[in-house]
């Protein structure tokens, strides 16, 4: 008999799912050795978090507000790493910690929590309203194609600022949306959002960067769609160009009038990637682990602000850093299979589970 | 035609072009629009490159990998985890990439 809660084997099956699509291999530089350093001194900041926010009655919707679904969940999974990873184990403060995230987690997906193959996140009146309130242009082949260069450049300025670990937090895919009824027979809405493009907390240098936002919404027919807990990794079955029949760009509140105004922010953006890539790429190993601990604890700005707390680094965490030495790439290859995976004290599974047991 | 490189089909597609081997450290090489871009992984810094590219082949990376994923929204062909590519491929070098099926031809 289970004495754990159900959502712990979604994830299981989610997380395993997701990576064997992945290399983990060709990440650089190891991340996940950050989180083993830390040894628990993030818990703590977030542990302090959630109790300010119970003690402050901040409802469970406000705080999922603050995040896009895909970085909850990525945030979610890293904070498991780390407790997987501290000793001695809080196992009360991180079970408080978990079960409120997941319970955040709950208010912000409408179906498919863990995005096993889609990211709904949009009622049906606000996927209504969208399809009633944007002002689409005519898909076809030619604005297919200047809308995935956009796509492209403002990935690479994502993954600029952001880099292998943290994308998903300036960065979602929502749906696959039905929108049959005004389009068309199997026709299918995706939202392409991109958001946080200015973080100045943590990159303080990025007066030339102009937007801080940018939406893409496509609507599609004869195309399919899946995605996983990380939505932006997208995948399709049918030809995006030829499939292609509306879509809708808006730049910081802005609705873009034509596809020249498409090519123009593209062109602007694929400069300011340009830009941050060359300044990421000056930064020593031990920076990029610094800037880490940055975008991690960036990911929850939003939940520290509405707790009334400085979202950046406690001097605790800055510390299991000193004299430390970030391993130059990830070494895990690949996952056992699930059964093992599941099974192991040495995965993230089985310390979930292990929450859940009074022994 | 003869097969030169195998790996995995990330965006369906073919397209032929001339090869460019990109090294990820090298991002201003003096990338030409509708070559085949070649390189170890896709970096950010490599933006204008896949933006020009007819095709992309990586030597590392699953069928979530940025390549595979920025391919898919560009709507061009890519392989990627073909283990060899930047050493089998040379610049100059005309291929056709067949992405539905993760293979790379010498025309």
């Amino acid at each position: 008999m289970k004495t754990y809660p159900e959502w712990i084997d979604e994830y299981a099956r989610m997380i395993h799912m997701s990576f064997s699509h992945m290399v983990p291999s060709s990440w650089h530089p190891d991340g996940f050795a950050v989180l083993r350093f830390l040894n628990g001194s993030f818990l703590k900041k977030l542990h302090a978090g959630v109790r300010e926010l119970r003690a402050r009655q901040i409802p469970l919707e406000t705080v999922g507000a603050g995040f896009q679904p895909s970085s909850l969940r990525a945030a979610i999974y890293f904070s498991m790493l780390e407790y997987q990873h501290s000793l001695p184990k809080d196992k009360a403060a991180y079970k408080e910690i978990i079960e409120y995230l997941v319970s955040v987690l709950n208010t912000v997906m409408k179906e498919d929590v863990w995005a096993y193959s889609r990211n709904i996140a949009h009622s049906a009146h606000e996927i209504s309203e969208m399809v009633t309130e944007t002002p689409w242009k005519k898909g076809d082949p030619q604005s297919a194609r200047e809308l995935g260069l956009l796509y492209n450049s403002t990935s690479s300025l994502v993954y600029s600022l952001y880099h292998d670990f943290f994308p998903q937090d300036a960065c979602d895919v929502f749906g696959p949306y039905d929108v049959s009824a005004t389009h068309g027979e199997g026709a299918i809405l995706l939202v392409k959002k991109f958001v946080k493009l200015r973080p100045v907390g943590v990159w303080s240098d990025l007066k030339n960067q102009k937007y801080s936002t940018i939406e893409i919404r496509q609507i599609y027919q004869n195309v399919s769609f899946k995605c996983e807990f990380v939505a932006m990794h997208t995948m399709y079955e049918g030809d995006l160009r030829q499939g292609l029949r509306a879509y809708a760009v808006k730049v910081d509140d802005t609705w873009l009038e034509d596809i020249e105004d498409v090519r123009n922010v593209r062109d602007e953006v694929t400069v300011f990637a340009q830009e941050q890539a060359k300044v990421r790429a000056q930064l020593t190993i031990q920076e990029i682990g610094y800037k880490f601990l940055d975008l991690l604890c960036y990911q929850y700005a939003n939940l520290f602000e509405l707790a009334g707390m400085d979202w950046r680094p406690t001097a605790e965490m800055k510390d299991s850093l000193a004299g430390k030495e970030l391993p130059e790439k990830v070494v895990i290859e690949s996952l056992p299979p699930y059964e093992e995976y599941v099974a192991s004290a040495d995965n993230e599974v089985y310390w979930l589970k292990d929450l859940y047991t009074t022994q | 035609m003869e097969l030169i490189l195998s790996g995995m089909a990330a965006s369906s597609g073919i397209a032929e072009g001339t090869v460019r081997v990109i090294s990820r450290y090298a991002p201003n090489a003096d990338f030409q629009e509708g070559e085949i871009l070649v390189t170890e992984m896709t970096e950010p810094a490599m933006v204008a490159m896949m933006n020009k590219a007819a095709a992309i082949v990586t030597d590392v990376g699953g069928i979530t990998s940025h390549a595979a994923i920025i391919s898919r929204e560009l709507g061009v062909p890519c392989v990627t985890a073909t283990r060899s590519g930047t050493a089998t491929l040379k610049d100059g070098m005309k291929v056709r990439v067949d992405g539905t099926k993760g293979e790379v031809y010498l025309i």
